[in-house]
């Protein structure tokens, strides 16, 4: 009884020093030197798609040309319609891609439209611009690549394929901007110089 | 457009069957898997959950869940005529014209009450919940369940043979029996000839030609076919295949109306397209190999893999019941507990013991498969936190009956967790569904340490409680001071043994509650309850070590904590305020009050007797 | 003499430390406590927690009632003179000691904390950076000569017109803790002939019930001013769209009136906010924020999430909340400053330790009679 009090009074007062001067330190810390430095972000890893399937389809020029010829280029592949406003909003940023990414890149427009003269009608409306070797646009009469393979119902839909033929990306809708395109076929191009 | 509308009184359009098919196979159906209420699980838990959610049974006369579900799904012309609707509110049944001689209702039954009350249905919905009396609160969930049913319905509505004429110059483009998928493939040229002659004849279809009519009339199914499918979101059995997709399970809808087909889903499409088929022509064998393939080729779509053996094990855990069994052996070992107590000449000690450890292990395995299921602890809602109270209920107090050689111990445990058993069905309102938990709920480690913990203290604590009250009838009504002394010391030790858990468990969510929202203590509802707990506790046995409780009423304080906890854990969800309050709470407060009267009664005529006891002895 | 004195002295001390003192304690704290919470339900979260578990006094009626503070300074005393001088260590008795401390430990963290625990949030749309931290209680007056703030005044003192001295003369006219906006034209004190300044033209304000989120009012004053180049009648409310500009003696002021605002010693960037959902549902699974802290010519990237803050400098940042926009996704972090942070981990953790011990200690040294 008599010792009790100074021995449990120091106990407490050692508690309550250590808790506050404890705090103290914690709020003066920095971080440590490790998760200061920035690490550089590291190129995405791609994950693969999965395998697009392959079909046939003839160009406007009649020629016909099956998916796995353009084996070793980017694909984007277009699924649109002349009577389609947002279809037809997007376009002009898919030739402008085919054109910037030349070698790297092409371009299959898949058509739903009912005619060839419809369809015509509005690529003439484009002029020579779609005349390039790596932009190739396609009637889908019976629409068995539209909606039977890819089950694509609602236009304009748009799936990037990488250089080993896997899809990469679907992009719904008209509803993006250049900039991002851009960013997609750069990874994707990216990707097929990392692995050889 | 619209003009046409009344025209064709559509419902469906869907070409009938003339019977439901009740000899398929269903064994690989029931574990195709889908997402839903944010997991996946197999087809025959959402179809339980669904008729039980419309019709308040797990299955209907004479079909099960899972096909009902097919009906639905497949033939739904045939399911609009399945009594499923369950109207409890007779005043309302009355008020909106319906017959009520039957307790299940058939969506064509119900459909004419359903069209008549929609404009009332807007009102209601702007109302608030609060304010609702008992005939629209039941009015608007008939809407709602009727909503769920058209959806259910409507799933596939894309993939069913449609029973539609088509224009003459189609029929030779697309022959035989089709669906919308081929029907979407002309929608854009109907569509281009509707336009011509809505320009040259006007809106009014009375002046068309019959080709005319049957244009227009195509044109408008195709267009009402795609708005039932507008947010259909209800069945998502098809994985997304593209990896930043909003969702990773879609509906057949959802993957046509929101630009989410690939190669892969119109494969799988197609599967259930041929599955709908072979359902439809009572094909058994097709029916067989077509859902074994759709099993596998859904697995192999997802972007995850998917655990069968979790599928399997839910499947098992809905159709078993298990707490019933559960239930069985805790209460049949309670009377024999009793009776080997009072009557040992009877029924020997050994058989309460047996049922007990049987209840148990059961119980353990059952709880550990919910785990399993939902990969977190088994606390995370009342219903579940009851199941796991009265586990550690009836197992501490066997281990220690058997530890202490006493009897009472496992009455007193056994009688605690019949008891909780039997409020759990009241705590889960619709079906138990395993449900996921809320944002701040979901962390394992607290949930773990702090809820196991505090959940664990109230177990002790109803131990106690429990043990306490058969101590007060024994020396009120038996003459044997030497066990009262042995109950006393038990008493004593189960009512530390609950301080340590529920002061331990109450300062922990105190850290959750500062590692979460940085408040160690926010005089929260469900934090006080807990602390209630904890200041009884302590008030208990405080006054017993200061000699101001003495023994008999120390007794019936620990007693009382059955109605502290009954007030802590159930009172504090009735309050609905706060972060905590995540149970059901309707029809709680009138079993709640009543189980705190008959307590109070209870414990207060047992401390009389006791009291008086030692009166005439001293 | 010595020795009268001492125990004279010791001897209520000795009384205070008693065990009954507890025994006389719990009940009143067990009514607080059911009641406190019940009245949550009807008075509301915040006006409850005041006056139950917030006062020295509760006032039923004419009648003083002891409050939280006193109930539970009461049961701090006990705990400390208990432990001071009742509590001489033996084996037997550590687990009570311990236990004891551990209570008296959470109680000392809890004063601490109600003295110096300070509670803000911060909200920072993605893609930009802010050091500023906002109160969600309190409100103030801040106004500018130039680009100088030379007055911050609080809305406490705004409500009792205690106005230092200032370049201008400011009468307060009405100030409403929580207001409803009225037209100015259809309140009833309308006066034509009334010089109302710019918003006060048309709009006016009157006082209303407060909201159960204090951060939710909206706190505002209405103000005369004199001795300036437009005087006249203003008002000033919580974010009102543009501040108030005064002329007055040839110099330029601004008046602001919003959330009373900190400036934190370092600042945070917002990179990215994510909210997952359960598959299929709106039911969140997570949020979270990815951030940059920048302090002076340091900066690293951290991650707050649910259940996971942010501890640097003694604020320590919670995911609390979101806003979102067709594009626009802003975080709200609740920062919280406490210096007594610490005492209940430590007193969690003497308190299990010493009940634990207390346990096992009972069970050993039960009578073994008992057993068979």
């Amino acid at each position: 009884m008599h010792k009790s009090p100074l021995v449990n009074f120091v106990l407490l007062a050692c508690i309550a020093a250590a808790a506050y001067f404890f705090t103290l330190y914690l709020d003066t810390r920095t971080p440590p030197i490790d998760i200061i430095i920035q690490p550089e972000a590291p190129i995405e890893d791609i994950e693969k798609g999965q395998e697009a399937p392959n079909f046939t389809f003839t160009d406007t020029n009649g020629k016909t040309h099956a998916l796995r010829d353009f084996k070793g280029k980017i694909i984007i592949l277009n699924f649109w319609a002349s009577w389609c406003p947002p279809c037809i909003k997007e376009f002009p940023h898919f030739i402008t891609a085919a054109k910037e990414f030349e070698n790297d890149v092409v371009f299959i427009g898949i058509s739903s439209d009912l005619n060839t003269e419809s369809m015509n009608k509005f690529l003439d409306r484009l002029g020579a611009d779609i005349k390039k070797q790596n932009i190739l646009i396609a009637l889908d009469e019976d629409q068995n690549i539209t909606k039977n393979l890819f089950q694509t119902y609602r236009l304009p839909e748009t799936v990037l394929i990488d250089v080993n033929q896997h899809m990469h990306t679907k992009i719904i809708g008209a509803d993006w901007d250049y900039a991002a395109l851009q960013k997609q076929i750069r990874t994707l191009q990216k990707s097929r110089d990392k692995t050889p | 457009m619209r003009l046409l509308a009344v025209l064709l009184t559509l419902l469906m359009c869907f070409s009938g069957l003339a019977r439901a098919e009740e000899t398929l196979d269903m064994s690989a159906f029931k574990n195709i898997p889908l997402q839903h209420q944010g997991r996946l699980k197999p087809l025959d838990s959402f179809a339980k959950l669904t008729l039980k959610q419309l019709s308040g049974q797990t299955s209907l006369k004479d079909l099960s869940a899972t096909n009902w579900l097919a009906l639905n799904l497949f033939d739904p012309q045939s399911a609009a005529q399945i009594p499923v609707f369950k109207i409890s509110n007779d005043t309302l049944k009355k008020k909106i014209g319906l017959p009520d001689n039957k307790t299940l209702l058939s969506f064509n039954e119900l459909k004419p009450a359903l069209d008549k009350t929609r404009e009332d249905l807007s009102a209601l919905l702007a109302k608030d919940e609060k304010n609702l009396d008992p005939n629209e609160r039941e009015l608007l969930r008939l809407h709602e369940n009727a909503a769920t049913l058209t959806m259910l319905m409507r799933s596939f509505s894309a993939l069913l043979p449609l029973n539609i004429e088509l224009p003459q110059r189609y029929q030779k483009q697309i022959e035989g029996q089709f669906t919308f998928t081929e029907l979407s493939k002309i929608e854009q040229q109907l569509q281009e000839e509707l336009n011509t002659i809505i320009a040259t004849k006007g809106r009014d279809p009375a002046a068309y030609s019959p080709e005319e009519l049957s244009i227009a009339k195509t044109a408008f199914h195709i267009q009402m076919l795609r708005a039932g499918g507008e947010n259909n979101n209800l069945l998502r059995v098809i994985p997304s295949t593209w990896k930043d997709a909003k969702e990773p399970w879609l509906s057949p809808w959802e993957v046509l109306l929101g630009g989410e087909g690939s190669p892969a889903s119109a494969f799988l499409l197609s599967q259930w397209a041929d599955l709908a088929k072979a359902y439809r022509d009572a094909d058994a064998q097709s029916w067989r190999i077509i859902t074994a393939e759709i099993l596998d080729e859904t697995q192999i779509q997802s972007q995850h893999p998917l655990n069968t053996k979790k599928f399997e094990l839910e499947r098992i855990y809905t159709n078993t019941a298990p707490y019933l069994w559960i239930l069985a052996f805790y209460g049949l070992g309670f009377l024999t507990a009793a009776l080997s107590i009072f009557k040992p000449d009877i029924i020997s000690n050994k058989i309460p013991a047996f049922l007990a450890l049987s209840g148990i292990m059961l119980h353990t395995v059952t709880l550990g498969a919910r785990i399993y299921i939902l990969a977190r602890p088994p606390v995370g809602t009342l219903y579940e936190s009851v199941l796991f109270v009265s586990l550690i209920c009836v197992s501490a107090a066997a281990i220690t009956a058997i530890h202490r050689k006493n009897a009472i111990l496992l009455l007193a445990g056994l009688a605690a967790g019949t008891g909780l058993l039997l409020t759990a069905p009241a705590l889960a309102p619709e079906a138990d569904s395993l449900e996921v938990l809320a944002a701040v709920l979901n962390t394992n480690f607290w949930l773990t340490v702090h809820v196991l913990c505090i959940t664990a203290g109230y177990g002790a604590c109803i131990l106690g409680a429990g043990l306490a009250h058969a101590a007060l009838f024994i020396r009120g009504f038996k003459n044997t001071p030497v066990l009262w002394l042995k109950l006393q010391q038990n008493i004593y030790h189960l009512s530390l043994i609950a301080l340590l858990l529920s002061a331990a468990g109450t300062a922990l969510g105190g850290i959750w509650a500062d590692q979460s929202w940085g408040r160690f203590w926010g005089w929260d509802p469900k934090e006080n309850g807990a602390l209630l707990i904890v200041l009884w506790l302590l008030w208990t046995q405080h006054g017993r070590a200061a000699n101001k409780i003495k023994p008999a009423t120390f007794t019936a304080l620990i007693a009382a904590l059955n109605i502290i906890v009954a007030l802590s854990w159930f009172g504090v969800n009735l309050l609905s305020v706060g972060l905590h309050s995540y149970g059901f709470t309707a029809g709680l407060a009138g079993g709640l009050f009543a189980f705190c009267a008959a307590e109070l009664i209870l414990i207060t005529t047992l401390y009389l007797a006791a009291k008086k006891k030692e009166l005439s002895r001293a | 003499m010595a020795q009268p004195l001492r125990i004279l002295l010791l001897r209520p001390l000795y009384r205070l430390a008693e065990a009954d003192m507890v025994f006389w304690l719990m009940p009143p704290l067990m009514i607080l406590l059911t009641v406190g919470t019940l009245a949550q339900r009807w008075m509301g979260l915040w006006p409850a927690m005041d006056m139950f578990f917030g006062s020295f006094i509760i006032w039923a009626g004419p009648i003083p009632l002891p409050g939280a503070y006193i109930l539970l300074g009461l049961l701090s005393l006990n705990l400390t003179f208990k432990f001071l001088l009742k509590s001489e260590w033996k084996w037997n008795r550590a687990g009570i000691i311990l236990s004891h401390l551990g209570a008296l430990i959470l109680l000392i963290g809890g004063l601490l904390t109600a003295m110096t625990a300070r509670e803000s949030y911060m909200l920072i749309p993605e893609g930009s950076e802010t050091p500023y931290i906002y109160s969600y209680t309190n409100r103030s007056l801040v106004l500018f000569e130039g680009k100088t703030a030379i007055l911050n005044l609080p809305f406490s003192r705004i409500q009792h017109a205690d106005f230092p001295p200032l370049p201008f003369e400011i009468k307060l006219r009405r100030a409403c803790e929580n207001c409803e906006i009225l037209k100015r034209a259809e309140t009833p004190e309308y006066d034509e002939t009334a010089p109302y300044q710019s918003m006060a033209a048309f709009m006016a304000l009157k006082d209303k019930p407060l909201e159960p989120q204090p951060e939710s009012n909206l706190t505002g004053f209405e103000f005369e001013i004199s001795g300036s180049n437009a005087d006249g009648i203003y008002i000033a409310f919580d974010g009102m769209p543009k501040p108030l500009e005064i002329t007055a003696e040839g110099k330029n002021y601004t008046l602001i009136f919003g959330k009373s605002q900190h400036r934190l010693p370092f600042s945070i960037k917002l990179e990215d906010f994510v909210k997952d959902s359960y598959g299929g549902t709106d039911m969140a699974r997570n949020y979270r924020s990815d951030i940059i802290l920048k302090d002076g010519d340091l900066e690293w990237p951290a991650r707050i999430e649910m259940n996971k803050p942010l501890r640097y400098k003694g604020y320590t940042f919670f995911q609390s909340s979101f806003e979102q926009g067709p594009d626009f996704e802003a975080t709200i972090l609740a920062v919280v400053e406490n210096k007594g942070r610490l005492m209940p981990y430590i007193g969690t953790g003497i308190l299990t330790l010493g009940l634990l011990m207390h346990l096992l200690v009972t069970f050993y040294n039960r009578p073994k009679g008992a057993k068979s």
